[in-house]
């Protein structure tokens, strides 16, 4: 009989790696605010038409993971467009939501004065944001492991006619009235 | 030299067996000679019944050998008779005369356990590969009554085996995608108990634990996942990601210079929103992409 040994030796380290790093935060943005799409009330006449969602800023991972998911399907009887923006002209002023992205975020003061009288849903990701005009703002809770959640300025979404549901402000980390 | 040496010994026997003129173990040699190994079985299994032939250490080697040949069309079962007959052979070698060559039959026949656990690696049959190897080291103390250290060896077929399974992921549904990954820590994990610093295992162990996380929020339904789907989620992740940190952490002290763990532990941090090192590990990783 031929007795051959076979050897680990091609099966050593390196054969098996990650696929890179996930954009985690960037999926949770999406999922939070398709679910601010769900539980926020528009006036009526934000409720025909196109459902547009705008990404003002540099970082476009929020934009690609809606832009993926959300792009065509509806809310309600409108269809969502997701919409990316590199500057303040091109967008759409019947835009139902606006994320602005931490890089563009001293826009906020300007699109609050701007937009007082529409009603679009501004959304941030600083801290304080909520103080400078956003209806929501993104924010990390350190209280509860460090989890992506999001702060509600009520008074800010009445000033742009959104109703705000009540499980939304119920599972914020903090509501200003 | 050695498979030289095996061949004549065998040759020795044989030619030893000439005394039993045709007896059933002289008729089994005659067809095992011919290579027609199923007739020659059938005669060896008599010998070893027969009052005048079955305490005879050669028949028993015969037999042993003869099976050994059949395994290739008969599987599994005829190594397990051929190696139960050289345990006989050696139970019966009174003198312990054939004692270091029954000893090397029973070695090389083993190796196969060994070569099947390799083989099956190869295959993707990991429960299976597994299996052999725990008959190949099992079979050391039972039946080839040798003390052997496996600790090295163990470090290196169980890091294998992790490396294995975690590969594997990629190639089955959702749905298997936890089980697979449990599969790697655990055989990871064997490897760590014997060597604590093995970089191979700390890193699979870390970067298992991270994609589980990833893969927890990947999979999320987008129109389903309302606000407490998503908190759950977060939480079972976070859980994930903690759990594979101090794994890769050291992995990361005994091999900085791997961008793998760098990457992995960029990857970490920023899920867990841990700016400060996650600006640490990405601007490291950033100098290794340089």
């Amino acid at each position: 009989m031929l007795l051959v040994t076979l050897t680990l030796s091609g099966f050593t380290s390196g054969v098996y790696t990650t696929t890179g790093i996930t954009d985690t935060k960037a999926i949770y943005k999406a999922l939070f605010i398709y679910n601010f799409a769900t539980l926020v009330d528009w006036p009526a006449d934000y409720r025909k038409g196109e459902f547009i969602i705008g990404v003002y800023g540099e970082n476009t991972a929020v934009y690609d993971q809606l832009n993926a998911k959300y792009s065509g399907k509806s809310i309600g009887s409108q269809e969502i467009k997701v919409v990316k923006h590199s500057s303040k002209s091109t967008i759409n002023n019947k835009t139902h939501i606006l994320y602005i992205t931490e890089d563009k975020s001293e826009s906020i003061s300007s699109f609050s004065t701007e937009y007082k009288g529409k009603s679009t849903l501004l959304i941030t990701e600083k801290p304080g944001y909520l103080s400078k005009g956003a209806v929501i703002n993104f924010v990390i809770d350190k209280a509860r492991n460090n989890k992506q959640s999001y702060e509600i300025d009520k008074s800010n979404a009445k000033r742009h006619k959104l109703v705000i549901a009540s499980k939304l402000t119920t599972l914020a980390v903090k509501v200003v009235e | 030299m050695k498979m030289l040496k095996y061949i004549s010994f065998l040759c020795l026997v044989l030619f030893g067996l000439n005394a039993y003129g045709q007896n059933y173990t002289g008729k089994a040699y005659g067809f095992y000679q011919e290579k027609n190994y199923d007739s020659a079985a059938v005669y060896i299994d008599m010998a070893v019944v027969s009052i005048r032939e079955k305490n005879n250490s050669k028949t028993w080697q015969l037999r042993g050998v003869i099976y050994r040949n059949l395994e290739a069309i008969g599987g599994l079962t005829k190594r397990e008779i051929a190696i139960q007959s050289f345990v006989m052979a050696r139970k019966v070698d009174t003198t312990s005369q054939y004692a270091k060559e029954i000893a090397n039959y029973l070695y090389n026949i083993n190796v196969r356990y060994y070569n099947d656990a390799v083989a099956y690696l190869q295959q993707g049959e990991l429960e299976k590969s597994e299996s052999s190897y725990l008959t190949y080291k099992g079979n050391y103390e039972s039946i080839l009554k040798i003390d052997h250290d496996f600790k090295n060896q163990d470090i290196e077929f169980y890091s294998v085996l992790g490396g294995a399974w975690f590969k594997k992921n990629s190639q089955v549904d959702v749905s298997e995608k936890v089980k697979v990954y449990q599969k790697a820590i655990q055989a990871f994990q064997k490897t760590l108990d014997l060597d604590s610093l093995n970089y191979s295992a700390n890193y699979g162990i870390g970067i298992s634990y991270y994609n589980q996380g990833a893969d927890l929020i990947t999979n999320m339904n987008p129109f389903e996942s309302d606000l407490e789907e998503i908190d759950r989620i977060q939480n079972l992740s976070i859980d994930m990601f903690k759990k594979g940190e101090p794994y890769l952490k050291r992995a990361f002290t005994i091999n900085p210079n791997e961008k793998e763990v760098v990457e992995g532990l960029t990857g970490i941090y920023y899920s867990l929103n841990e700016d400060d090192e996650y600006n640490y590990f990405k601007n490291l990783l950033e100098k290794m992409e340089e």
